[in-house]
C-alpha cells in the first residue's frame, strides 16, 4: 500500500516536472502563434470544423504571401484548443493556449456562453481576445484585451427590426402589431427584450412576449393565444428543435401572419431550410454573414468560391466572423512590429479602417474602429429572407442584392 | 372560450404521448421498484430507428413499430441481463439505489453513442399525416397526435389484457408484488425482469412511431419527454398502470391550459408544483396502491 502511494507520487511529480518544462520558444518572432477556441468536438463539432476551414485557408494565404512582414516573414501557426461547446473545457483551454502554447492572441468561442467566462481568462493572463459571439456583456466588463469586431444582439435585434420597418415600406399590408416568442434562456431573454423595445419604438403595438421553456415537447397553447391576438408579425427567437416545432404549430393551428421574422438561431441553420421546405418560405432573419453579400461586394464572393472550392461548402456565420477576426490580428501585427502583448493589444485597439475592400470588411460595416468597451460601434448586421429554399440578403440597402425583393405575407405562394 | 377548447383538446393529445412514455417507465418501475432513467434514451434510440427506416426503405412510421418493437425488446432484454441483473443480484435491497444509478449511466453513454454516430443535427420526417389536421366544431385536431391517442388507449388494453389474463403478465405482476415470494412459487424473477425491460423499451418504439411523424429527431430528444413522464408516473402512482395513463391525458391538459392563460414557462411550475404537492399529501399517487 505504502508502494503505491510512493509510485503515485513520484508520477504525480513527473508530471509536475513536465508541466513546468515547456520547449515553446517565448517571443521567438519568426513565428506568430494564433489560438483558436471553438468546439472541435461534441453537438457543435460541425460550427467548430467550418471555423477551422476558414482559419486553416486564411493562415494559409497569409504565410504563403510571405507571412507577417513587419517581423521579417514570421509565419502564422494555429493552435487550436477545443471547447467540446462547455464552458468549463473553453475556459482551461484558453489557459492551456496561454500559459502551454504561448500563444500572441486568441480567437474564439462560437457559443456566448463559452466565450464569456474564456474570454475573462485571457484578459487576466493579458493576451488579446477576438470575440465571436453576441452576448452583450462579453464586451461590457471593462476589460482592456476583448474585442469584438461584429455585431451583439443590441445590433442584431435593431438591424432586424429596423429591416423590417424599412422593408414594409416597400410592401403592404404593413405592420401594426407583434408578438414575440423566445425561448427562455440568457440569449433568447434578452433578444426579445430588445427586439420590443426597437418594435415599440418603430410604432408598432406588441401584445406580448412570451419566453417558452427551451426544448418543450409542444407548443400548441402559445400559438393558440398568439392567433387570438391576430398579429401582423411573429417574431420567433429559437434553437433549432423549436424552430422547426414553432413553424409546424403556427402551420397546423394555421396562424399566418404577414411576417415571420427570427432574431437568428435556429432559423438561418441550413438544416432548418432542409427540414421546413415549403414552410421556411418567406421568413425573414438577422443575420452577420451570407454569401449574399458577394453580390454586393466582388472580392467577397471570390474568397467564398476559392473556400467551396477547397472544401466543397460555403463560409458560414460563424466562419466569416472567425476570418474576421484573423484579419483584424494579422492587421495589427503588421502595424504593431512585435508580438508583445501589450503593444499588440494596443495596435488592435487602433485599428481604424473604412476600405471595404480590406480584408477584415469580410463582414462589411461602414467602418471598423473599436470604442472603449471594445465593441466596433459601425457594426451592423443583415436582414435576409428565405425565397425558394435560398436566402435572399434586404437590407440595409449598401449591400443588399440589387435583384431581390421582399416577398410579403409570410407562404404567398402556397397560401 | 374557443381558445381555451382548443388548448385542452392539444393538451389532451400531446398528453396521451407523454402516457404512452409513462406507461414504459411505470412496467420497469412496477416489477424492479427501479426507475429507469434510461427510458427517454430508448425512446430516442427508437426514434432514431424509425427515421432511418423511412429515410433508407421508405418504411411508413406507423408500420415501423413492427420492426423497431422487437429490436427494443431484444435491447432491452439484453440491457437486462447484462448490466441490471448481475446488480440486482447483489442487491438485497428492496428499492437498489445502485440499479438506479445505472440506468442514469446507461442513459448518458447510449446518448453520447448516439451523438457520436448520428450527430447533434436536428432530423425530420414529413409523411403523409404529418402537419394534417381537420376541424371539428371550430377546433383544429392534429391527425398524428390523434394517431397518439388512439396509440396510447390501444397500447394500455393490450397491456391490460396481458397483465390480467396471461400467465407471464401474471408472473410479472407476481414478482412486482414480490420477488421472494413469487421465485418461492417457481418464477424465474430474472427471466421475468427481463421480459418487463423489454416490454418497456419496446413501448418505445410504438411511442417512436407516433412522434416521428410530428416531432423532430436528436439524440436530446429523450430528455424533455423524460421529465415529464416522471411527472406523471408520480401523479398516477406509481406502479398504476391506468394512473399513468390518466396522469399523462391530466398533465398535458393542466400544461396546455396554463400555457395559455397564463405562460408556458409558468405551465412547467405548475406542474412541479403538483408534483410535489401529491408527493406530500398522497405519496401513492392518485391511482396508486399504498404499499407497506
Amino acid at each position: 500500500m505504502r508502494h503505491g502511494m510512493l509510485r503515485i507520487a513520484t508520477v504525480l511529480g513527473l508530471v509536475g516536472l513536465a508541466t513546468m518544462w515547456n520547449p515553446a520558444p517565448v517571443g521567438a518572432a519568426d513565428e506568430v502563434r494564433i489560438g483558436v477556441v471553438s468546439p472541435m468536438t461534441g453537438p457543435t463539432a460541425k460550427f467548430g470544423q467550418a471555423q477551422k476551414n476558414a482559419l486553416t485557408m486564411a493562415a494559409d494565404d497569409v504565410n504563403a504571401a510571405g507571412g507577417i512582414k513587419s517581423l521579417g516573414g514570421a509565419k502564422i501557426k494555429l493552435v487550436f484548443g477545443d471547447t467540446r461547446g462547455e464552458a468549463d473545457t473553453g475556459v482551461t483551454e484558453t489557459e492551456r493556449l496561454i500559459t502551454r502554447e504561448k500563444v500572441h492572441a486568441l480567437i474564439g468561442a462560437f457559443q456566448s456562453g463559452v466565450g464569456f467566462p474564456s474570454s475573462a481568462m485571457a484578459e487576466r493572463h493579458q493576451v488579446p481576445w477576438l470575440t465571436f459571439g453576441t452576448f452583450d456583456k462579453i464586451t461590457e466588463r471593462g476589460f482592456k484585451y476583448v474585442f469584438r469586431a461584429h455585431a451583439n444582439d443590441t445590433i442584431k435585434a435593431r438591424t432586424l427590426i429596423e429591416g423590417l420597418v424599412a422593408l414594409g415600406k416597400r410592401a403592404s399590408p404593413p405592420i401594426g402589431s407583434a408578438v414575440i416568442l423566445a425561448e427562455n434562456t440568457e440569449w433568447g431573454k434578452s433578444v426579445s427584450d430588445k427586439q420590443r423595445g426597437f418594435l415599440e419604438r418603430a410604432g408598432v403595438k406588441v401584445h406580448f412576449v412570451e419566453n417558452y421553456p427551451y426544448a418543450a415537447p409542444d407548443l400548441t397553447s402559445l400559438i393558440v393565444k398568439a392567433k387570438g391576438v391576430k398579429p401582423d408579425l411573429v417574431v420567433a427567437d429559437s434553437y433549432l428543435g423549436d424552430a422547426l416545432l414553432i413553424t409546424r404549430q403556427m402551420h397546423e393551428q394555421e396562424l399566418r401572419p404577414v411576417a415571420y421574422a427570427a432574431g437568428g438561431g435556429g432559423h438561418v441553420q441550413p438544416d432548418f431550410l432542409k427540414n421546413m421546405a415549403k414552410l421556411s418560405d418567406g421568413i425573414l432573419a438577422a443575420t452577420m454573414w451570407d454569401a449574399a453579400v458577394g453580390k454586393a461586394v466582388p472580392w467577397i464572393a471570390k474568397e467564398n468560391e476559392r473556400h467551396v472550392a477547397k472544401f466543397g461548402a460555403p463560409f458560414t456565420e460563424d466562419s466569416a466572423g472567425y476570418y474576421q477576426a484573423f484579419q483584424i490580428i494579422v492587421d495589427a501585427l503588421e502595424r504593431a512590429k512585435t508580438t508583445s502583448a501589450r503593444e499588440l493589444r494596443d495596435a488592435i485597439a487602433a485599428t481604424s479602417i473604412t476600405d471595404v475592400n480590406h480584408k477584415v470588411m469580410f463582414l462589411p460595416y461602414k467602418a471598423l474602429r473599436f470604442d472603449d468597451t471594445g465593441q466596433n460601434p459601425f457594426a451592423t448586421a443583415m436582414v435576409v429572407q428565405i425565397q425558394g429554399g435560398k436566402f435572399r440578403l434586404l437590407y440595409p440597402e449598401s449591400i443588399a442584392e440589387p435583384d431581390a425583393r421582399v416577398v410579403w405575407p409570410y407562404l404567398a405562394t402556397t397560401r | 372560450m374557443r381558445g381555451l377548447a382548443q388548448a385542452v383538446t392539444s393538451g389532451l393529445l400531446i398528453g396521451a404521448v407523454y402516457g404512452l412514455i409513462a406507461l414504459g417507465l411505470n412496467i420497469v418501475f412496477g416489477t424492479m421498484r427501479v426507475v429507469n432513467f434510461a427510458q427517454g434514451t430508448l425512446l430516442m434510440a427508437g426514434m432514431f430507428m424509425t427515421y432511418w427506416l423511412w429515410e433508407l426503405g421508405g418504411v411508413h412510421p406507423y408500420i415501423s413499430p413492427l420492426v423497431t418493437a422487437p429490436l427494443l425488446f431484444g435491447l432491452g432484454f439484453a440491457v437486462q441481463h447484462l448490466f441490471v441483473s448481475p446488480l440486482l443480484a447483489r442487491e438485497r435491497a428492496r428499492e437498489p439505489m445502485s440499479v438506479l444509478l445505472l440506468t442514469l449511466g446507461l442513459a448518458l453513454v447510449l446518448e453520447n453513442v448516439a451523438l457520436l454516430f448520428f450527430s447533434a443535427d436536428f432530423k425530420t420526417v414529413t409523411t403523409d399525416v404529418s402537419m394534417q389536421t381537420f376541424k371539428i366544431a371550430g377546433l383544429i385536431v392534429s391527425v398524428p397526435r390523434l394517431v397518439g391517442l388512439g396509440a396510447m388507449v390501444a397500447t394500455s388494453l393490450v397491456l391490460y389484457l396481458f397483465f390480467m389474463h396471461t400467465d407471464l403478465g401474471r408472473a410479472v405482476r407476481a414478482t412486482g408484488q414480490d420477488r421472494e415470494v413469487a421465485r418461492l412459487m417457481g418464477i424465474n424473477d430474472f427471466r421475468i425482469y427481463g421480459v418487463a425491460y423489454g416490454l418497456s423499451a419496446a413501448m418505445m418504439g410504438i411511442a417512436a412511431a407516433v412522434l416521428v411523424p410530428f416531432f423532430y429527431i436528436h439524440p436530446g430528444v429523450g430528455t424533455s419527454f423524460l421529465l415529464k413522464a416522471f411527472v406523471i408516473v408520480v401523479l398516477g402512482g406509481l406502479g398504476s398502470m391506468p394512473g399513468a395513463a390518466l396522469g399523462g391525458l391530466l398533465v398535458g391538459v393542466i400544461e396546455g391550459a396554463v400555457a395559455l392563460w397564463v405562460q408556458a414557462a409558468v405551465a412547467q411550475i405548475v406542474l412541479f408544483a403538483v408534483f410535489v404537492a401529491i408527493l406530500f399529501v398522497r405519496p401513492a399517487g392518485l391511482l396508486g396502491v399504498e404499499r407497506r
